[in-house]
């Protein structure tokens, strides 16, 4: 439930200074490559807000992107969002169950109409009418729809909510389908990823939390601060590529050596995320430092991408065309990332107070 | 065999022969801020992840500032370090989580870096906690 209170009383209480929120709002700003000046900002508007009615749907998945949210850092910064958030309703990790959790959830929308905020992990199946999945012997589809509707905007977190992932894998046998393809009267927010990186949820919740608005969207609906560059514009190992050293085999003298992993079929080129620059496991390493190449999990139809080990040039992963220009921008890209991102700062400089996205309400 | 004995290793990739022209062209960005700083008490923030840096032009980066008088801990979320770089008015600032992973890393141009003074909210909830502690009976919230 939302509470009277102000987040920055409510902490307050429990020692949390006000230092503590521009320091969480400083880490965000920067995960989020947001104007580091507005951190303090976005710490007085946090200090000052309510907490967010979150409302937590589980479909067709397998509980990884609830795992990366909750396990991966712990206790940690980005943990904090749980204090600034209000859970009413996640089936995995609340204590009421059955008719009873239904209730948490039917009064956190009656109680916050028009302002909550639903996230989705899982695909919806829709064959049969959509029987392959229910919850309380409520359908997938029935209770997205009815949850939906008073909601301001959907976070769809992990690639089968995003964009149907391996529920929707040839051959599809649920007629799994992703959330926008159900949602399309409000704003809906991929965060894709198998699983998604915690910061980029945690980030996302603290934009509307702070700014009211939802953050600057790719075109598959990404945030563009997460998913602006591709792993390998920003891979250590991209050196290698521009010079054409290439391990061939997981046990030659290019993969002792930290060579580039593109022809061991390493899908870095065009898969946006930022796993090269964010990391997992509290900042240890991504697939690629240890020694694997990306798998493309936040890209559409990466499980039928035709196979992990082939490299991109062999074909059946978009066209040979998109691929040679994906090289050819990444070159680009490499070194005017940072630029690009200045220019995006300063606008967002000029525009801000009000917001660089679409707004919720 | 254990793993450190995984003969897999990296080849460092920086190219050391090269003159880099990231540490020059930063420095000249903090001068423009600094000036804006002493001539407006103009603050600025560079967010030091958000640029890419080789280790190299890291060091170099470092090594250009150098460390001044001031060194400032501070223990909100973890622990958070700012200290005066060799010219004054040019701040390092290391925010760690509690687990100690770096979280963000700024230079700062500012008198005094933001993490460090009081927040009037916190002198508000001192002053109350303080009051109520010299009331007959009263409590230490």
């Amino acid at each position: 439930m939302s509470q009277p209170e102000t987040l920055g009383l409510q902490l307050a209480r429990r020692g949390i200074s006000r230092r503590s929120f521009l320091k969480f709002c400083t880490a965000m700003a920067s995960a989020m490559a947001l104007p580091p000046a507005m951190a303090a900002q976005m710490a007085d508007a946090l200090a000052k807000a309510h907490r967010q009615s979150v409302i937590w749907l589980s479909f067709q998945e397998c509980t990884g992107c609830t795992e990366s949210l909750t396990r991966s850092h712990n206790p940690s910064l980005e943990s904090l969002i749980f204090d600034f958030i209000s859970l009413d309703y996640h089936h995995t990790l609340q204590a009421a169950s059955g008719e009873a959790a239904e209730h948490a959830r039917e009064a956190a929308m009656a109680a916050n109409a028009g302002n909550y905020i639903v996230v989705v992990d899982g695909s919806v199946p829709l064959k049969d009418d959509g029987v392959y999945s229910t919850i309380a012997g409520i359908t997938n589809l029935q209770m997205l729809k009815d949850t939906v509707k008073d909601a301001a905007a959907v976070v769809s977190v992990g690639t089968c909510a995003a964009f149907g992932g391996i529920p929707k894998a040839k051959p599809n046998p649920t007629g799994a389908v992703a959330i926008s393809e159900i949602v399309t009267d409000k704003p809906v927010i991929n965060v894709s990823g198998c699983p998604p990186i915690p910061v980029v949820i945690t980030g996302v919740l603290s934009h509307v939390l702070t700014f009211g608005s939802i953050p600057e969207l790719d075109h598959l609906g990404r945030p563009l601060a997460f998913f602006g560059e591709t792993i390998h514009d920003r891979c250590y190992r991209r050196p290698f590529y521009d010079r054409g050293l290439f391990a061939k085999a997981f046990d030659d003298e290019g993969a002792r050596k930290g060579w580039c992993l593109f022809e061991l079929g390493c899908k870095g080129p065009t898969t946006y995320n930022a796993c090269a620059t964010v990391k997992w496991n509290d900042g240890t390493s991504f697939p690629i430092e240890s020694g694997h190449g990306c798998l493309g999990c936040s890209e559409p139809d990466f499980w039928d991408g035709g196979g992990f080990y082939k490299a991109l040039s062999q074909g059946n992963w978009g066209t040979a065309e998109g691929i040679a220009a994906a090289a050819v921008a990444g070159a680009a890209i490499g070194t005017g990332a940072a630029m690009m991102s200045r220019k995006r700062q300063q606008s967002m400089v000029q525009e801000h107070g009000e917001s660089e996205g679409g707004t919720l309400k | 065999m254990k793993l450190q004995d995984i003969p897999v290793s990296v080849q460092p990739t920086d190219n050391d022969d090269a003159e880099s022209t990231f540490t020059p062209a930063l420095l000249a960005e903090i001068a423009d801020h600094l000036e804006a700083l002493q001539e407006r008490g103009a603050t600025h923030l560079v967010d030091l992840r958000g640029l890419p840096m080789t280790r190299s032009d890291r060091s170099a980066l470092i090594g250009a500032l150098g460390r001044g008088e001031i060194t400032i801990q501070v223990d909100a979320l973890g622990r958070s370090e700012a200290w005066e770089t060799g010219y004054a008015g040019v701040w390092w600032v290391e925010h760690r989580s509690p687990e100690g992973m770096v979280v963000a890393e700024h230079i700062e141009i500012a008198f005094v870096p933001q993490i460090v003074p009081a927040h009037p909210d916190d002198v508000r909830s001192a002053l109350a906690r303080l009051r109520a502690r010299s009331e007959p009976g009263g409590a230490v919230q």
